[in-house]
């Protein structure tokens, strides 16, 4: 089947700021690129792929020059990282964790830096959304999970007045962030990080790889968090990613070609549930307890050194009705966050930012 | 809309901002033109399945004709794996939620993947898109 081509066009560069020309060193007219931190780019290439089950998914890591050490670095980073955020697992042993919390019975602990960090993220994400992220709906969360995926039964709605009561009791409670990485929860709610983990984790592995002054990657924790580098296989289309959107019904997908960008998504086809016509899945709406969202896929692209924002701002993608699309980036965008957005539902396409370059694509 | 010639007073005045304007003009000209526009063709047909890390089994699917089930070793216990011409499946897994499952046949080129099991199935990138989300 043949489909139409460039929908939309605008520069994504201009407005998120990829590009930067100059000349070469060799003073012919190839452009020379941007790139956020020191280090090398093309050259030889020996490209090195790792993979590791982490967050209950694949992640995979892949450098292009033989940097081994650094993948090890990374995948023990995520290892962790798996462990602070589980609540449903006691932490392995010295950490405290998400579920440490979660089980302290309303007392201060003593958490480690990494997950103190994530949290103090989770609380800029609730600002930044207007609260269509909330770290704190972790009792709603575990209920639905048990009800659409618990193991020896089909699928099933909650009671949707305990859903209600709990979150009810999420917007009653706080997160205390105190000196010495203390941590209490007041009120009484759980937290959950489900949806800032993945883009917090590639925060992380971003900083090993500026680290090691490594400029050439693609790092994927699942399809919802991907860290973008420069692409020294393409080089001689401006050193970018080709990342094609889903569309999971119809053909409509679409792509994009990016670099030095971090790219959320977050789709409810992933672990959907049918009840009727409607489709539930793990997305829930912080405000209302509902696990419908409006949007079957938020996309959200910006700044690479920005991942939990990023992926929290892909849920309030989802979980924003169309017509309101454009007020949450004009106010993410005022509140500083350099971001575009992008939302489908049922094959076609609700949202584009100005300036978020895809183009359709040609299937065979 | 008519437009109106400003004036060389207003010129005069406002030169440094109309050169400012004309050189961000320019550089959001050349990004425009920077960026590659590309049309896709062709699907992943190649699939690797991977335990806990190491390819166990690579299939062409192009050249799979028939219907095939077969089981690898997962970590928590065996997973059936489904594949036909230019689609894959994971079939039965024990893990409890059964996400990987429930993905059913797949002839798009994103990853099956059951965490619990360390089992996934990944189609390798026909060179035309890195990422499929
Ligand atoms: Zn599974």
């Amino acid at each position: 089947m043949k489909k139409s081509s460039l929908l939309f066009t605008l520069s994504l560069g201009a407005v998120l700021g990829l590009f930067s020309c100059g000349g070469t060193a060799d003073g012919s007219s190839s452009p020379v690129l941007s790139q956020p931190w020191p280090g090398e780019m093309g050259g030889n290439i020996d490209p090195e792929q790792s993979t590791t089950f982490a967050f209950d998914t694949l992640l995979y890591i892949t450098t292009y020059h033989g940097e081994t050490a650094v993948h090890d670095e990374i995948i023990d980073t995520l290892q962790k990282l798996d462990s602070l955020f589980d609540p449903y697992n006691a932490p392995v042993p010295g950490l405290t964790s998400v579920y440490s919390l979660n089980n302290a019975g309303g007392e201060p602990l003593a958490v480690d830096p990494l997950l103190y960090e994530a949290l103090q993220d989770a609380l800029e994400a609730e600002e930044a959304t207007g609260g269509l992220f909330n770290p704190l709906i972790g009792k709603a969360t575990a209920l639905y999970k048990e009800a659409f995926y618990g193991e020896g039964h089909e699928p099933y709605l909650p009671d949707m007045d305990e859903v209600q009561s709990f979150i009810e009791e999420a917007s009653g409670s706080s997160l205390v962030l105190g000196e010495n990485y203390t941590v209490q929860i007041q009120g009484g709610a759980f937290i959950d990080l489900g949806g800032i983990a993945k883009g917090f984790a590639l925060d992380k592995t971003i900083e090993i790889l500026k680290s090691h002054g490594v400029c050439d990657f693609l790092i994927q924790l699942s399809g919802s968090s991907i860290g973008l580098g420069n692409n020294p296989e393409r080089m001689d289309q401006g050193g970018t990613f080709r990342v094609r959107i889903n569309t999971y019904v119809g053909d409509n997908d679409h792509i994009l070609s990016a670099r030095f960008n971090g790219l959320s998504t977050s789709a409810t086809y992933e672990q959907q549930v049918m009840f009727g016509p409607d489709r539930y899945s793990h997305i829930i709406n912080p405000q209302t307890g509902s696990a419908v969202c409006p949007n079957d896929i938020g996309v959200v692209i910006g700044d690479i050194e920005s991942n939990a924002m990023l992926d929290a701002f892909s849920t309030a993608v989802c979980l924003t009705p169309g017509e309101n699309l454009a007020a949450l980036d004009e106010s993410l965008n005022e509140k500083g966050y350099d971001v575009g957005l992008f939302a489908m539902k049922d094959g076609e396409d609700v949202y584009l930012s100005d300036g978020f370059e895809i183009s359709g694509v040609e299937l065979p | 809309m008519a437009l109106k010639f400003p004036g060389w007073n207003f010129l005069r005045k406002h030169w440094l901002d109309l050169m400012l304007y004309l050189a961000v003009l320019a550089l959001a000209v050349t990004g425009l033109c920077l960026l590659p526009v590309f049309f896709s063709s062709g699907e992943a047909h190649v699939l690797n399945i991977n335990v806990d890390g190491t390819i166990v089994k690579t299939v062409d699917l192009a050249r799979q004709q028939e219907e095939e089930h077969f089981e690898v070793e997962g970590t928590n216990g065996p997973v059936t794996i489904g594949i036909k011409k230019n689609a894959a499946a994971i079939l039965a897994s024990p893990c409890p939620e059964q996400y990987c499952v429930r993905m059913g046949w797949v002839d798009d080129g994103r990853p099956i993947v059951c965490a619990y099991s360390h089992v996934a199935l990944l189609f390798v990138s026909n060179g035309d898109v890195d990422v499929i989300l």
